[in-house]
């Protein structure tokens, strides 16, 4: 036995064994109740018993949840997987045939790629469904929908938290790279593909926790869980601080994983000057993530002792501010955590489409670094109303700097369609619709980071519209652009062009006429966080509901278009767009081993000026080994 | 690795039912939501399936940080009832009403909910047996009398609104009485804070059973 | 924390490629592990300045401490063993570890419990939260140790697992080095 450790090792299995087993995922299931009400009961009934020996309390329910979490990961596999193997123990993983692989533990990164971009589709169409309900009570002024404010707030919380743990942080990081990262860069595998494996369990299980927290009560936060409001709302609070540890878990294993894939799992010749754009920003983001994530699953466990214990951390004099200072060192990075990657898409897409080769690659390059180095300055802009009018000047500053970088990305983009003759379809379409929308996001980004209108605009609408300009316009556009790119090397299908292109002009249509509205309706005076607002306000907000709801079944149409495709699409060619990206030259869908032989790549990918290959496969090349 | 030979690691494909994956995530997801969405209406059903024994000697209301436990009591008309009202939050004052129909307020907002319109103790005969830990106790139109000292925290002049011992956080209270005859459904709340309590879900049933 | 692998033979080209990996990765898990550990510092600072309460007992503090240092000598005894591909001694050496880091955390618990400070004022609710923070660590970095010595004596130590086996007593070792200066902060300055 030579294979090295952390390496991909499915145990081998020399007999065949013929049976029948529980599906992982109701075994993960069954094992996560039993975690639950082993560890809730020990705790309720036996080591810290409440008053009138309720059943669940909040402490026990959060033992119990971390009891369940570990008997869910174990539960679908990682027991046989990943645990046995390290206790010097044989564990036998076997592996079940065709789509019922995407329903177990694995350690294949294309695998796990696709259970991610599942996830992280099933949140946001679950969090989608709660926007709809949102949009639903605010087309009236008064409470209709929703009986109590409470639930209005916390459809809203569980709509941020699911949106940006689970899709924003996940689907193009923890989905596409690992899908397409080892690819790009002729590997077979991700680093550390075991803990990959056991990373991906933790997205549905954290989605799940969020989207079940008014079971324990409302909770009246939103994504920030500002303190000390969090420590007094109803016990639902207690699943978005699990869930979230849940999600922020996975991404940061994803990102320690993927760092080191690119770092030290690049084939022979791919050079740090020819590595991919879309590997740059999961690496930029990765590194943000590594910094960020640990800090606010810190802050998060705190708010939870706060609340648990309890203690009166964030409730003194100035330690409000403690607990937005701690959240916002996070939550600025975060949202270019979600951007980024969406920027190196463009990059990615735009050379292929249009025949030229990447224009100005180092100012691409430096433009996704120093977004990823600003982002740590540019936190207070968030507390613009909390702060001395001094104080606001550095982070007014930085915020606005911060889109000289940003700009690099659109003049990479701008220069490399220049005189090129664009592919028009579906893919350039959502790509230039997304450059297009997230323009918008960032320039309203630069008003917002000026100190007097932020204050005038501060909660209102307007920032709202902000927001899902960047993360709509700019992520989910990439994200479905990518879906479309690279469905034929996903499913070895094509999509329907003409279907393709009308979803894409529906979603870029409703989009523009919900969220452009947002601006006015801010600027209008009106108010994040209710559901009861000025009647004046009502006409604008109806309308605004309808196109919301046109845009949520303009998403649906593209899952049924993309699903339909999938199954049932035209055969694809091995490589329809010419890439000369290293992932074209695998088969279509890649085999479990993507690469028999180790690609060597002899120039960078996007040289489209000429017809020489970018990558060759040597023909003395090496076999590589089938499992390591 | 690569300098061993291939060893025949055979991928063992040990098959898992579709069948049993999807009836077992679908039965999960409906649990899921009924959960969610329909706790109520499904514990109305079991309790009217297997009915609810009435209460009586000593029994135990808590309140927490916005609920009651119990949600749901069944008492019978004439029984002894030595109820404790135990408020367990660590940060808020709790109150309980007893009663049925509201009072109402017109805000800017939206019309609230002030307190019960009809109160279930006037003219009920209560003793309190026990108390620690009292903000203040309305006692309105009940007929009140006291094991302990009660002052100054027992407020019996009218125009303080319903029948409602508060407790400060950790305070309870015990109070003894017998179910008066006034069957039927009523409701217990909390409604300190702007009525924000009542809002977030800190309401329960009484079923009064006739003797 | 780097030390050099010395291996029966050499290592080919892929096998130190894999192992570079390996490092790679487990450094950058440090990395972000360290983040936790200064903003548990910085709520020291933030919460109660440089305030040490009068009832925390430094000698009995500085007893646990040591203990914890000792361990983490043992665990570089582990990874010197695990270098060796001594499996008995890596494994004897985990035991060893993880009994002395036991009797620590029992001490460190005993203290917490017996504390003559209010743990809802404002020194004592950070000493708890870092407390429980590190007991955390502590127990995640116990289950790491338990299997490296478990696979060191059931397969041995050999190339495939030498690395992880001893990246659980560096794991160990980086946690006993946060713990002293959680001590320094919050027993002294």
């Amino acid at each position: 036995m030579s294979t090295l450790e952390l390496r991909p090792d499915i145990s081998p299995v020399p007999q065949v064994v013929k049976s029948k087993r529980m599906p992982p995922v109701i075994r993960g299931i069954l094992w996560s109740a039993i975690g639950f009400l082993v560890i809730n009961t020990l705790i309720s009934y036996v080591l810290d018993p409440r008053y009138g020996h309720p059943f669940i309390t909040q402490v026990s329910i959060t033992f119990g949840w971390f009891a369940a979490m570990v008997g869910w990961v174990l539960g679908v596999g990682a027991w046989e997987g990943a645990v046995l193997p390290a206790f010097g123990h044989h564990g036998t993983l076997y592996t079940a045939p065709g789509w019922k692989r995407f329903f177990e533990y694995s350690t294949e990164h294309k695998v796990i790629g696709l259970q991610y971009i599942g996830s992280s589709a099933g949140g946001f169409f679950i969090a989608g469904l709660a926007a709809m309900l949102m949009r639903l009570e605010l087309m009236n002024n008064s409470m209709w929908l929703f009986n109590y404010p409470q639930q209005y707030l916390t459809t809203v919380g569980i709509h941020g938290t699911i949106m940006m743990f689970s899709v924003g942080t996940v689907a193009l990081v923890g989905g596409l790279g690992n899908y397409l990262v080892p690819l790009m860069i002729g590997s077979n595998t991700s680093a550390f593909p075991r803990m990959s494996g056991i990373s991906v369990l933790l997205v549905p299980f954290g989605i799940v926790t969020v989207a079940l927290s008014p079971l324990l009560g409302y909770w009246s936060t939103g994504w920030r869980g500002y303190e000390p409001l969090a420590s007094q709302d109803p016990s639902g609070i207690l699943f978005y601080y699990l869930g979230v540890f849940a999600l922020t878990l996975s991404s940061l294993l994803v990102s320690i994983n993927l760092t080191a894939t690119v770092i030290f799992k690049r084939a022979p010749g791919m050079t740090w000057g020819r590595l991919p754009m879309f590997a740059w920003g999961i690496t930029t983001v990765s590194l943000l993530n590594i910094i960020w994530l640990p800090e606010i699953q810190l802050t998060f466990v705190m708010s939870l002792v706060n609340r648990l214990v309890p203690l009166p951390l964030f409730t003194a004099t100035g330690s409000p501010l403690t607990y937005m200072e701690l959240f916002w060192l996070f939550g600025h990075p975060e949202v270019y955590i979600v951007v980024v990657p969406a920027l190196a898409l463009w990059q990615e897409i735009i050379p292929v489409m249009t025949r030229k080769p990447l224009f100005a690659r180092q100012w691409g390059v430096i433009g996704l670094i120093f977004v990823m180095m600003l982002s740590g300055f540019v936190w207070a802009h968030h507390m613009f109303t909390n702060m001395r009018n001094v104080e606001m000047m550095p982070f007014s500053f930085f915020t606005e700097m911060i889109s000289i970088p940003t700009g690099f990305a659109y003049l990479v983009a701008l220069g490399t369609l220049w005189r090129g003759r664009l592919k028009f379809n579906t893919v350039s379409l959502l790509v230039l619709m997304s450059m297009f929308n997230f323009l918008i996001g960032g320039m309203t980004g630069v008003f917002l980071a000026d100190p007097i209108i932020n204050l005038q605009a501060h909660d209102t609408f307007f920032v709202v519209g902000h927001f899902h300009y960047t993360i709509i316009g700019g992520m989910v556009f990439s994200w479905l652009a990518a879906m479309y790119y690279w469905l034929p090397k996903m499913s070895g299908r094509m999509y329907n062009e003409r279907l393709g292109k009308i979803g894409a002009i529906w979603i870029f249509l409703a989009f523009n006429l919900t969220f452009s509205q947002f601006f006015l309706l801010g600027l209008h005076g009106m108010n994040r966080w209710v559901s009861v607002y000025p009647s004046y306000l009502q006409p604008m907000n109806f309308e605004t509901s309808i196109f919301a709801f046109l845009l949520g079944l303009g998403f649906l149409f593209h899952l049924v278009h993309i699903w339909w495709a999938w199954r049932a699409g035209q055969k694809a060619e091995g490589n329809p767009w010419e890439s000369k990206s290293v992932e074209w030259i695998t088969a279509s869908p890649p085999a479990e081993e993507s690469f028999p032989v180790i690609p060597r790549i002899v120039s960078s990918t996007y040289t489209y000026d000429n017809d020489e290959p970018a990558v060759i496969i040597p023909s003395d090349g090496k076999r590589v080994a089938t499992t390591s | 690795m690569a300098n061993e030979e291939p060893q025949e690691k055979k991928k063992v494909e040990v098959d898992w039912s579709r069948r049993q994956f999807l009836i077992g995530t679908g039965a999960l997801t409906v649990v899921g939501l009924g959960a969610m969405f329909l706790n109520e209406p499904v514990a109305a059903a079991v309790r009217s399936v297997f009915g609810q024994q009435p209460e009586s000697g000593p029994i135990t209301v808590l309140q927490g940080d916005y609920f009651y436990i119990p949600n749901y009591m069944t008492w019978r008309v004439g029984d002894q009832i030595s109820m404790t009202i135990h408020n367990t939050s660590t940060t808020h004052f709790h109150e309980m009403q007893i009663g049925r129909g509201f009072n109402t307020m017109p805000t800017a907002l939206q019309t609230i909910r002030t307190q019960f319109a009809e109160d279930f103790w006037k003219g009920v005969p209560v003793t309190i047996t026990a108390a620690q830990g009292i903000d203040n106790f309305v006692t309105n139109e009940a007929k009140i009398s006291s094991d302990v000292h009660p002052t100054p925290w027992l407020l019996t002049q009218p125009g303080n609104g319903g029948f409602s011992p508060t407790m400060k956080p950790g305070g309870q209270i015990t109070l003894s009485f017998t179910v008066p005859n006034k069957p039927g459904i009523w409701h217990y709340a909390c409604f300190v804070q702007g009525y924000m309590h009542w809002l977030a879900g800190m309401r329960g049933t009484i079923n009064i059973l006739p003797a | 924390m780097s030390s050099h692998v010395k291996s029966s033979r050499t290592l080919n080209a892929e096998e130190r490629m894999a192992l570079n990996t390996s490092r790679g990765g487990f450094t950058i898990l440090i990395a972000s592990q360290i983040v936790p550990f200064v903003m548990l510092v910085n709520l020291r600072y933030i919460l109660s300045g440089s305030y040490v309460s009068s009832g925390l007992d430094q000698a009995t503090g500085a007893v646990f401490t040591i203990l914890f240092i000792i361990s983490a000598i043992t665990a570089y005894a582990g990874i010197q063993a695990t270098n060796r591909s001594d499996s008995k001694a890596s494994a004897r050496m985990s035991v060893l570890t993880m009994v002395l880091g036991w009797i620590a955390v029992i001490m460190m618990s005993y203290q917490f419990w017996m504390h003559a400070f209010q743990t809802d004022g404002r020194f004592g609710e950070g000493y708890l939260v870092t407390i429980g923070a590190f007991v955390i660590y502590f127990i995640a970095s116990l289950v790491g140790l338990l299997s490296g010595k478990m696979r060191a004596s059931r397969v041995g130590i050999d190339d495939s697992n030498r690395f992880s086996i001893g990246a659980s007593f560096k794991f160990w070792i980086f946690l006993q080095l946060m713990w002293v200066v959680l001590y320094v902060v919050y027993y002294f300055i």
